[in-house]
């Protein structure tokens, strides 16, 4: 018990470390870089259906402005699978293999045939696309007095099976109604 | 405990049973109070585990995304528990920063001191009780990694003050059913300790009582009803063995002090109550006599009939003497054929006793002499018996019994079947008083003429005859003149006194009579004994004595003695009184002798003192007798009552008594007593003088007026 908590701890410092080194060096894309990081915490709080395949896939829809910053997480695990990530842009059946499609805002125009897209699959969309939770996406990243806040659409989720953990609804706006 | 030694069984059975259920409780009541410590802690943790679960769930997103906002609203939720005083969420970082905190206002002060004890950041998760405290650390996870920590801190104060309240109230259950035990104790033990109690207590009244025919009441056939089994019998047994000691001792005494064959007491007996009667004769002054008697020829019974008719014999003199004693006279059978006889409380006067004796011994051996009826067999026996008189100037038991054994032998030898006294004397004295006794009655009875009166006049200081005392005389046919000193004790004490008083009272108021029929004008005394003038009808007898003669009641005196007053004084005033009625005066004779208080002389209607003539005889020989005839004159003048002097002898005494103021007097110096004749000659003559004298200052008057 011990030395599980000492290596709990010592792999969450080394990876805070690590992660927070990555923050300072690049400026620019600090907002997307916590935004990568902010993917794969939400990633936590959501269980899927049971038939996932072998890795966990995190899909990037159009323009990518994570940088590498997404790249990062390939290989940390959610849900006891190893993250791959997954640029995509075109809207095909591919989607439906992400776990995770975090639609870029320069995607917004294709935004309702993603949705629908995805509307049958265990998808967990993700967006920082304005009112993205009220067309029907599931958690939208606000930015709004320097923070960074969600906006959850618990219906769209429910809607494929997705469930979102309580606690993170705690810090959403719900949409939609829960 | 030593002090528990001397407690009763009941009390150490109560204690017993108090103490083991107050043990016992007390075990209870630790192990329950322990146990709900236990549960209550258990509870405790439960609930601010569960608490804490829940906040760590729902924190995690707040935390994993850095809402440190949300955290703190979540952990602000607890409020609602009151023990709560203090809690911090951790972030799993670097440094030891709270992440987000709640703090109870009520413990605000408590936290802050606390806080900066805790380092949260190497805290593992688990809990960890203080004393006051509970500490609980839970981990925040997230898809099973651990991302923070939530920091509980619990006060324990509730959770004591709970506990505490259990174990008051266990406490006082405990009180209570301790009370309740105390009053089943002590119903337990009446049912165990009672009887022990009832032992006890029969116990210390047997021995108290010293009464061993008790028993104690027994009540369960339990080791206690055994033990008091056990001292029942025991206590029968005590019980048995003392009736056959006081049995045997009743025996033994039997064979020790009584004689087997007669029932009657054995010499041993005999020798104490003899000393005793010795012993009491000196303190009372009475005199007693020791009887012994033998049986005359009694071995020749015993040989010709042998020894049954014999012990019948013995037997029969036995139930002859104890029948013919008074009550407080022991018979006694000393030998074969011999008994003693103690005879108690005889006269103080030597001679009354020694006669009082003799008549006993006399009475019995006419009894024991009378015939004998033994198995259809006439017998014949007689005693002899010996007499010793014994009193405070006497000899001790073994002297007297062996003078009355002399005195026994004597009887034998001058013949048998005759009672002998041990002293010479004794014996005459007592035989002559017998004849005395026997002689004055037959005198009083058939042959009055024994008997006169005498007369000795009582003379002025000019020589002149007012009075006489009539005094007694008897003269024995054979004897010659016996001393009334000398019969009249005999008298009294055989109560021939009333007879001869009347004798005397009837003769010396017919005297008078006749001499105031012929006109001599003298005054009479006569002498009364005490036991006469208290005798019931005496008022009557002289008033009928003076009656029957006619005589002048006022020349007629009754001289009492003091010791009539030292009877009953009121009884005495009451009978002189009435007799003063009829005329008669009254003298004390032999004044100054008595113990009378002038006090009761004043009382007394009397009329005269006799100055005793002992007083005037010693006259001139002892100052004192002198002092006390003038003191007796002079009461008599305080008392206004007139003194006479008897036994007036010489010339001088009359001079002295003279001089001193008494102007009465009788005696030889002027006249012996001398029979009525002559009396009556010497009245005449005196008569004959004062007319001759009378008729010679008449003649010498008349001549000289011629």
């Amino acid at each position: 018990m011990k030395r599980f908590a000492i290596t709990v701890k010592a792999v969450t410092l080394i990876l805070l470390v690590f992660m927070s080194a990555q923050l300072v060096a690049q400026d620019q894309l600090r907002d997307y870089e916590l935004k990568a990081v902010l993917i794969y915490k939400l990633a936590k709080f959501v269980t899927w259906p049971e038939d996932s395949g072998t890795t966990f896939n995190i899909c990037v829809y159009g323009q990518n402005p994570f940088g590498e910053a997404l790249d990062k997480l390939t290989g940390e695990l959610v849900n006891n699978q190893p993250i791959t990530i997954r640029y995509r842009s075109r809207i095909t059946t591919d989607l439906n293999d992400c776990n995770v499609l975090f639609i870029a805002t320069s995607a917004n125009g294709h935004l309702n045939r993603i949705l629908l897209a995805t509307s049958y699959s265990p998808v967990l969309t993700i967006s920082d696309i304005q009112n993205f939770a009220s067309f029907g996406g599931m958690i939208e990243l606000t930015n709004a007095n320097q923070q960074i806040g969600f906006r959850i659409n618990v219906k769209a989720a429910k809607a494929v099976e997705l469930n979102i953990a309580s606690p993170l609804l705690e810090l959403a706006t719900i949409v939609g109604g829960r | 405990m030593p002090g528990l030694h001397n407690l009763s069984v009941a009390a150490k059975i109560r204690w017993m049973i108090v103490s083991v259920a107050a043990f016992a409780l007390l075990l209870t009541t630790a192990i329950s109070v322990s146990v709900e410590v236990n549960n209550t802690r258990n509870a405790l943790l439960d609930r601010v585990q569960i608490l804490s679960n829940v906040i760590s769930t729902h924190v995690t997103a707040a935390l994993s995304f850095g809402d440190a906002q949300t955290a703190t609203r979540l952990l602000q939720s607890m409020d609602f528990d009151a023990d709560i005083i203090h809690a911090q969420i951790y972030e799993i970082a670097e440094d030891a920063q709270a992440f987000a905190s709640y703090d109870n206002p009520d413990f605000k002060a408590a936290h802050e001191i606390d806080s900066s004890h805790h380092d949260y950041s190497v805290l593992e998760p688990g809990h960890d009780f203080t004393l006051g405290r509970l500490n609980l650390a839970s981990p925040i996870e997230l898809d099973g990694e651990t991302i923070g920590m939530l920091c509980i801190e619990v006060s324990l104060a509730s959770l004591w003050l709970q506990i505490l309240r259990y174990l008051l109230s266990s406490l006082a259950i405990l009180l209570v059913v301790l009370f309740f035990v105390y009053l089943l104790a002590r119903r337990l033990q009446r049912r165990i300790a009672g009887p022990f109690e009832n032992l006890v207590q029969g116990m210390k009244n047997i021995s108290a009582s010293n009464d061993f025919s008790h028993r104690i009441e027994k009540g369960e056939n339990d080791e206690v009803g055994q033990i008091i089994d056990n001292f029942n019998e025991m206590i029968g047994q005590i019980e048995r063995s003392n009736l056959q000691i006081q049995a045997k001792n009743k025996e033994v005494e039997q064979h020790a002090f009584y004689d087997a064959l007669t029932g009657l007491p054995n010499r041993r007996m005999l020798m104490q109550q003899l000393s005793k009667e010795l012993n009491r004769c000196s303190r009372t002054f009475k005199t007693g006599a020791l009887l012994y008697l033998d049986l005359d020829h009694f071995k020749t019974i015993n040989d010709s009939l042998g020894h049954t008719t014999g012990d019948m014999l013995l037997k029969e003199v036995a139930h002859r003497l104890r029948s013919h004693l008074r009550k407080g006279d022991t018979p006694a059978r000393v030998g074969g054929d011999e008994f003693v006889v103690i005879l108690t409380d005889l006269d103080e006067n030597v001679g009354v006793a020694a006669e009082n004796a003799l008549s006993v011994a006399e009475a019995l051996r006419k009894q024991l002499s009378s015939p004998y009826v033994i198995e259809e067999r006439r017998l014949h026996s007689s005693p002899s018996i010996g007499i010793a008189l014994f009193h405070h100037a006497n000899d001790s038991a073994d002297d007297l019994i062996k003078q009355a054994d002399l005195a026994m032998y004597k009887a034998k030898e001058d013949g048998r079947n005759l009672v002998q006294f041990f002293a010479a004397d004794m014996q005459k004295l007592a035989l002559r008083r017998m004849h005395i006794e026997e002689d004055l009655r037959h005198a009083l009875e058939s042959d009055p003429n024994q008997l006169e009166l005498h007369y000795q006049p009582q003379v002025n200081h000019n020589g002149e005859i007012f009075g006489a005392e009539a005094l007694i005389r008897w003269n024995h046919p054979t004897n010659g003149r016996i001393s009334p000193e000398e019969f009249i004790p005999v008298a009294e004490v055989t109560g021939l006194i009333h007879p001869l008083g009347k004798w005397v009272l009837s003769h010396g108021l017919q005297q008078l009579s006749v001499w105031q029929s012929k006109g001599l004008n003298t005054q009479l005394a006569i002498n009364i004994s005490p036991n006469q003038f208290l005798q019931e009808g005496f008022l009557e007898t002289v008033t009928e004595a003076v009656k029957t003669c006619g005589v002048n009641a006022e020349r007629f005196e009754l001289e009492i003695t003091e010791s009539v007053i030292m009877r009953d004084i009121d009884e005495v005033v009451e009978l002189m009184k009435e007799l003063k009625t009829l005329g008669i005066k009254f003298s004390i004779d032999d004044f100054g002798t008595g113990y009378s208080s002038l006090q009761y002389l004043t009382k007394l209607p009397i009329s005269k003192l006799k100055i005793d003539k002992s007083f005037i005889n010693d006259l001139f020989t002892d100052p004192n007798d002198a002092a006390i005839v003038n003191t007796i004159i002079a009461m008599t003048k305080h008392l206004g009552v007139a003194v006479i002097a008897e036994g007036v002898e010489t010339l001088e005494e009359a001079n002295f008594l003279f001089e001193n103021g008494c102007d009465a007097f009788q005696g030889y110096y002027y006249d012996r007593p001398m029979p009525a004749t002559d009396m009556e000659g010497r009245l005449l003559q005196q008569k004959a003088g004062f007319t001759a004298i009378e008729a010679d200052t008449g003649e010498a008057a008349s001549a000289g007026g011629h």
